[in-house]
C-alpha cells in the first residue's frame, strides 16, 4: 500500500517537472527574444517572438509576444505591420492596462504614420471608454502630438495647456506664430499683385508679378482705349489673366512652401532635442 | 522502480539542457509556418539554419523560392540549383531559374538553360520567346521556337507581331505637319486637345500680327508676332516630342500586357501549394 503511493507521488512529481521544464523553454525562449530586443536587433527579436507564439499552445504570452512585435516593427519604421500586431494584442490583451497600453501604441503608431484622422479616432473612443479615466491626461497628450503631425498647431497648444505640458505648449505655440497665412498670401495678391510674394518673403518674385500683370494691364487697357476689343479680349485672356492667376497661386504655394519648412523644423527639433516621451 | 524512476529524470533533465523550440523538427514545423504566412525571409532562414542532413529537395526549393519572391536571386539560384536531378521538384527549379534570368535580362544563362539543360521543355521555349520579345530580339525568334501550337503560343506570336510591326508615329511627319498646319503634328500624334489648341492660339496670335502691322499699331504687331512665332516653333518642337511620347507610350504598352499575360500564366510554372 505504501509503495503504490509513492510511486503515485513519484509520478506526479514526473509529471510537474516536465510540466515546468516545458514552462521554462517558453521563459528562456521570452528571454532570448527580450534580449535581441534589448539590443535593437529587432529582425531576430520578431523571429524569436513569432517562435513563442507559434509553439506557446497555452496562449500565456500572446499578448505580450503581439505587443513586442508590434514594438519592434515600429521601431523599423514598419508602421502598418506595427498596428497589425498591435491589433493582435488587443485581442489578446486580459486586463484594462494590456488593453489601454495596445491600443494607445495603435494611436501613437498612426500619429508616425501621418494617418491622423485614424489616431484621433482611437484615442476619442478610448476618451469616451469608462476603462481609461484614470489615463485621460496620457490620452490628452497623445492628442496633442497628433495635432502636431496635422499641422494644428494651435489646437495642440491649447491641449498641451490643458494638462500642463508647458513646454510643448510653447513650442507649438511659437511654432502656430512663425506660420504664414496661406489665405492672406492669396487673396493678398488678387488685390495688389505681387503682395503675397512680398508678404511670404520673395521680394523678387513680388516684383516680377507686380511688373508682368502691369505690364500686360496697360497692354490690354491701351487696346480697348484705341476701340480694339479683339485685340484687348486676346490681351486679356492670354496675357494678363494668366499672369493675374498665376501670382496669386504663386503666392498660395510660396506660403504653404515656408509653412512647410516651419513645421519641419519644430519636427526636428522636437525628435532630436526634446526629452519628453515622443510617438 | 527507482532504477526507471532515475532514468526518467535523467533523461527529462538531459533533454532541459537543450531548447526543444529548436530542435530540427521544430525549426522546421515553423519554418513552414513562416513560410505560408508569406514570411519569406525569416523561413528561409530558419530552413537554412537546419541541419545539412534535413535539407531535402522540398526544402531546397521553398528557400529557393523564398528568396525569389523576395528579390535575392543570387541565393535563389543557388538553391534551386542545388536541387537532385532525379527530384520531382527539377522541373519547377529549372523554371523558376529561367524566370529569373528573365527578370534580369541574363540571356546567356537562359538560353544555356533553353539549349543544354532542358532541350524538350516548353515551357522553357515559351519564356525564350517571351524574354526575345521584351529585349526586342525579333530575329532570334526562329519558327523552331513557334513548332507547337497551343493558347500561349498564339498570344505569344500575337505579342511578335506587335512587336514586329509597332504603331510606331514618324517625328518627321509629326514635325513637317506642324510646320505646315500648326497643331496637325500633334493632332497626327493623338494629341487632339492640344493640336486643336495650338492650331487656334498660332491662328489667332498671327492674325492679330497682321493686322497691327496693317494698322499702324508697331509695339503690339511686334508683340504679338513674337508671341505667334514661339507659339508656332514650340508647336513644332511639341508635336516631335509627342511623337517620341507616343512611340514610348506604345513600347511601354507592350511590355505591360507581356508582363501581365506572364503574371497571369506564371511564367509558365505550376506553382506548388505547399501551405494546404
Amino acid at each position: 500500500m505504501r509503495l503504490i503511493f509513492v510511486n503515485r507521488l513519484l509520478f506526479i512529481i514526473l509529471l510537474l517537472q516536465i510540466k515546468i521544464l516545458s514552462q521554462n523553454y517558453f521563459v528562456e525562449q521570452l528571454e532570448v527574444a527580450d534580449s535581441l530586443f534589448k539590443s535593437q536587433n529587432y529582425f531576430d527579436a520578431i523571429t524569436e517572438y513569432k517562435r513563442l507564439l507559434f509553439f506557446d499552445s497555452s496562449n500565456q504570452f500572446r499578448f505580450y509576444s503581439n505587443y513586442q512585435i508590434g514594438l519592434c516593427y515600429k521601431n523599423g519604421a514598419k508602421y502598418s505591420d506595427a498596428i497589425r500586431y498591435f491589433v493582435l494584442a488587443e485581442i489578446n490583451s486580459t486586463n484594462n492596462e494590456e488593453l489601454f497600453e495596445s491600443k494607445i501604441q495603435q494611436a501613437r503608431t498612426n500619429i508616425l504614420r501621418r494617418t491622423t484622422t485614424r489616431a484621433e479616432k482611437i484615442l476619442s473612443e478610448m476618451e469616451n471608454d469608462k476603462r481609461f479615466d484614470q489615463h485621460k491626461t496620457e490620452i490628452k497628450y497623445w492628442r496633442g502630438w497628433s495635432f502636431i503631425f496635422s499641422d494644428k498647431w494651435e489646437d495642440a497648444h491649447h491641449i498641451f495647456s490643458e494638462i500642463g505640458e508647458t513646454n510643448l505648449a510653447q513650442i507649438c505655440l511659437s511654432t502656430h506664430d512663425k506660420l504664414y497665412s496661406i489665405d492672406f498670401a492669396k487673396y493678398s495678391s488678387m488685390i495688389i499683385p505681387g503682395l503675397g510674394q512680398f508678404y511670404t518673403g520673395e521680394y523678387l518674385s513680388g516684383l516680377l508679378s507686380l511688373a508682368w500683370n502691369v505690364f500686360s494691364g496697360y497692354l490690354t487697357i491701351t487696346a480697348f482705349n484705341q476701340e480694339r476689343i479683339f485685340d484687348g479680349v486676346v490681351t486679356a485672356n492670354l496675357l494678363w489673366f494668366r499672369f493675374y492667376r498665376g501670382n496669386f497661386q504663386n503666392a498660395e504655394k510660396f506660403a504653404e512652401e515656408k509653412n512647410i519648412r516651419i513645421a519641419n523644423e519644430t519636427l526636428f527639433y522636437l525628435q532630436n532635442e526634446f526629452n519628453g516621451i515622443k510617438p | 522502480m527507482l532504477r526507471f524512476f532515475l532514468t526518467i529524470l535523467f533523461s527529462v533533465t538531459a533533454v532541459a539542457q537543450t531548447n526543444p523550440l529548436k530542435s530540427d523538427e521544430n525549426r522546421k514545423l515553423f519554418a513552414d509556418y513562416l513560410y505560408c504566412q508569406q514570411d519569406y525571409l525569416r523561413a528561409a532562414e530558419e530552413y537554412e539554419s537546419l541541419s545539412k542532413t534535413k535539407l531535402s529537395d522540398t526544402i531546397l526549393y521553398k528557400i529557393g523560392k523564398s528568396y525569389s519572391i523576395i528579390g535575392n536571386t543570387d541565393k535563389a539560384l543557388n538553391y534551386f540549383s542545388s536541387i537532385q536531378s532525379n527530384s520531382s521538384l527539377l522541373k519547377n527549379a529549372v523554371l523558376e531559374e529561367a524566370r529569373i534570368f528573365y527578370i534580369t535580362e541574363d540571356s546567356y544563362s537562359l538560353n544555356k538553360i533553353v539549349n543544354d539543360v532542358d532541350t524538350s521543355s516548353i515551357e522553357l521555349k515559351k519564356i525564350l520567346i517571351a524574354f526575345y520579345l521584351k529585349t526586342n530580339l525579333l530575329n532570334n525568334v526562329n519558327n523552331g521556337l513557334f513548332l507547337f501550337n497551343d493558347d500561349d503560343i498564339i498570344r505569344l506570336k500575337i505579342f511578335y507581331e506587335r512587336r514586329k510591326n509597332p504603331t510606331y508615329k514618324s517625328e518627321v511627319i509629326a514635325g513637317v505637319l506642324s510646320a505646315i498646319i500648326p497643331g496637325s503634328g500633334k493632332i497626327y500624334t493623338e494629341n487632339y486637345g492640344d493640336g486643336i489648341t495650338a492650331f487656334i492660339l498660332t491662328g489667332i496670335f498671327s492674325y492679330l500680327a497682321y493686322d497691327n502691322f496693317k494698322h499702324p499699331h508697331q509695339f503690339r504687331a511686334y508683340l504679338f508676332s513674337g508671341l505667334a512665332a514661339g507659339f508656332y516653333l514650340g508647336n513644332i518642337y511639341g508635336s516631335v516630342a509627342s511623337a517620341q511620347i507616343f512611340n514610348a507610350k506604345v513600347d511601354f504598352n507592350f511590355l505591360n500586357d507581356l508582363t501581365e499575360f506572364l503574371l497571369s500564366k506564371n511564367y509558365f510554372i505550376n506553382e506548388i501549394d505547399f501551405c494546404k
